[in-house]
């Protein structure tokens, strides 16, 4: 058994290479359409200050932030901001599993994007699907979820390791491959699915019935803090 | 000279030639009233109230200076300040109230500047009016003593007709006050002498205070009254849906009561942490804070937060104390609940394998605030340590610094990046231990690419 040397060291007390700050779950977007930064862990968020007004949709993970407005989409990373123009309209987002990626899909124009830290640009050979699209996969799963004809659009988002998460009355159901549907009960029929983060989806309840934390890995709902006008 | 002398004099007179005319107010409609206004027939001590328009019809302004009714059973009500000047088209409201003291004719001048209108009315025997045998004279008062809310009374009252020729009984009613009538006969009727109905008056209140009402057969006016005291609130039972509370938790309160409530109302729930302030602790929904208002209802054993039978809230990321209150009527009941320091939760981590780095995330609390010490175990495949074994690291000032100045209560979020020399791929997984005051917890994370 041949045992290689290695050396490991700690940049804690340098600061450089080492820090403490706030956990991040993700954003979300208030009735106002302000975008706010949603902190903390599992049972125990935060809802913090606004962070982007005039925002039409969004994604947040903890490297990228992807503010779409009316005619633009902004990019934030650790590294600086840079802003686009953009088709008119919300846009759709599909997020790689350790959210350093995103696809952006306008529906408006039917235009895709990929999105990282290290820039903006269309998709090779994008994906052209038929109908009304409600839902895309992520980079390296560029699929689409279309509205059938004649169906009532039910929220749905499709999930990075490929599964599937879609809205049905009070309950959500959640597909991954090779296992048998989950089925979560909600406290009131569901009337958006959005993305929180990557492992976390943001459930608005129907009629004030307020804001729910879905986690992907743990499979189990939260409350989140009533986040107002 | 003489032509500017004669146009002042006119506009000193004109005021005082125009007139002002009398109309009766009739639903939304202006009636003229002539030489007279015929307020019918009433009961003796019956009352009717007419409402009048004095208007100024002309294209110049009028002067109102003299209003007046002189006679028995004729009063002005509410009449104008005067003199008063109504410039054109405007009008002044009054009322004459007819409450004829005797039977037969009744009349009475009213006195409009030089002019008179002459009001007219009769006085008639009405019904006798009774309650519980006792003859009740109009506009008399009626008590109905101390209720207590949610209760209700009632008294029997009769209508006679102790008169020579019949009485045509046309209204019984109650109004105000939570007073109501109760089995009164269909109406109209004819009550011929000699002849009697009975009927309930029922006072059920549903607020406190002094409460009153009014009684009114036909034109005749009784007042009711009645003092009503709230009923005592059932003492509240605070329920919690978990009994091993601790920190980073959600959970639900609800309050019960021993037995279904005798009265309607609202009641107020607080949270209160005793310890470091911490902004993640809190009601969640339906309504946020750290106060609300929850709702009792009438025959119910369980209190509603905005229609749900139970309030949601997180115990937040800080040991401590929280005190749960809710506040009912005169109640006051608390529940306690300790909060205890526990060692550090890792809520989420990650490691990340670069070229030549190792990036370490994770997320939790620590809800004593005391993390400080840390120590990294890299292990291969095997389970074996690598390198020289654990890495120490003092992050106590750091977190301490954290603490301080986020406000996040016990919330932190570490990265940490180990510059790697040698075979990185060989790193498998790292042994994460954090300590506070509460104890160490260690836990495994998988390095992934």
């Amino acid at each position: 058994m041949r045992i290689r040397a290695i050396a490991i060291f700690l940049l804690f007390a340098s600061g450089a290479a080492a820090q403490i700050g706030v956990p991040r779950i993700g954003c979300l977007i208030d009735g106002s359409r302000r975008l706010r930064p949603v902190l903390g862990i599992a049972g125990n968020f935060l809802i913090g200050e606004t962070v982007a007004e005039g925002v039409v949709a969004a994604a947040c993970s903890d490297a990228l932030t992807i503010i779409k407005r009316e005619e633009s989409l902004e990019i934030r990373t650790r590294e600086g901001t840079g802003e686009h123009p953009a088709p008119a309209g919300t846009a759709l987002f599909g997020w790689s599993p350790d959210g350093s990626q995103a696809l952006v899909y306008f529906p408006s124009s039917g235009e895709w994007l990929r999105v990282s830290a290290r820039g903006v640009r269309p998709l090779e050979a994008p994906f052209l699907p038929e109908g009304e699209v409600i839902a895309i996969g992520g980079p390296g799963r560029p699929d689409a979820l279309v509205r059938k004809d004649g169906e009532t659009p039910a929220p749905a988002l499709l999930l990075p390791d490929g599964g599937r998460l879609a809205a049905r009355d009070a309950e959500l159901i959640l597909t991954r491959d090779g296992s048998e549907d989950r089925v979560i009960t909600l406290p009131g029929p569901a009337e958006g699915l959005e993305w929180l983060g990557p492992g976390w989806v943001h459930v608005r309840l129907a009629k004030g019935g307020g804001d729910l934390a879905l986690s992907l890995e743990r499979e189990q709902l939260y409350r989140l803090p009533e986040v107002g006008e | 000279m003489r032509a500017r002398r004669l146009i002042a004099l006119a506009l000193v007179a004109l005021p005082a030639l125009a007139q002002v005319k009398l109309y009766v107010v009739d639903g939304k409609v202006d009636r003229p009233v002539g030489s007279a206004y015929n307020f019918g027939s009433v009961e003796i001590g019956g009352t009717i109230e007419v409402l009048f328009r004095l208007r100024n019809p002309g294209p110049a302004a009028a002067k109102l200076e003299r209003l007046d009714a002189a006679g028995a059973g004729f009063t002005l009500l509410n009449p104008p300040h005067v003199p008063v000047t109504l410039v054109a088209g405007a009008f002044v409201e009054f009322a004459v109230r007819f409450q004829p003291v005797t039977n037969g004719g009744h009349s009475a001048p009213l006195i409009i500047n030089n002019d008179a209108v002459l009001l007219i009315g009769s006085g008639q025997p009405g019904p006798t009016v009774l309650c519980e045998g006792a003859v009740l004279a109009p506009g008399g008062m009626l008590d109905f003593g101390n209720l207590e809310g949610g209760a209700a009374a009632s008294r029997r009252y009769s209508v006679e007709n102790r008169t020579a020729g019949p009485i045509e009984i046309t209204r019984i009613a109650a109004e105000g006050g939570g007073f109501r009538v109760e089995g009164a006969p269909p109406l109209p009727l004819t009550l011929a002498p000699g002849d009697s109905i009975s009927f309930d008056v029922v006072w059920e209140p549903s607020s406190g205070g002094l409460l009153e009402g009014t009684l009114n057969v036909n034109r005749l006016s009784f007042r009711l009254a009645g003092i009503a005291t709230e009923p005592p609130f059932p003492r509240p039972i605070i329920t919690l849906d978990t009994t091993a509370l601790k920190s980073g938790q959600q959970a639900r309160i609800a309050v019960r009561f021993d037995e279904p409530s005798p009265v309607t109302g609202t009641g107020q729930l607080r949270l209160e942490f005793i310890g470091p302030d911490d902004p993640s602790f809190g009601f969640l929904a339906p309504a946020s804070g750290r106060t609300v208002q929850f709702g009792v209802q009438k025959g119910k054993d369980l209190a509603t937060f905005g229609g749900r039978a139970d309030i949601e809230f997180q115990t937040g990321s800080t040991a401590g104390t929280i005190v749960i209150t809710a506040v009912l009527g005169s109640h006051t009941e608390q529940a306690v609940v300790q909060l205890a320091p526990q060692v550090i939760h890792i809520d989420s981590a990650r490691g990340i394998r670069a070229a030549s780095t190792i990036e370490l995330t994770l997320g939790g609390f620590d809800n004593t605030r005391t993390a400080g010490q840390l120590a990294f175990t890299f292990r291969d495949r095997g389970g074996q340590a690598l390198g020289s074994g654990a890495i120490h690291a003092d992050a106590s000032a750091a977190f301490a610094h954290h603490f301080e100045t986020a406000n996040v209560g016990g919330l932190f979020f570490l990265r940490a990046v180990f510059p790697v020399t040698g075979a990185i791929a060989q790193i498998d997984s790292v042994d994460v231990e954090m300590r506070n005051s509460a104890g160490a917890v260690v836990k495994n994370v998988k390095i992934t690419e």
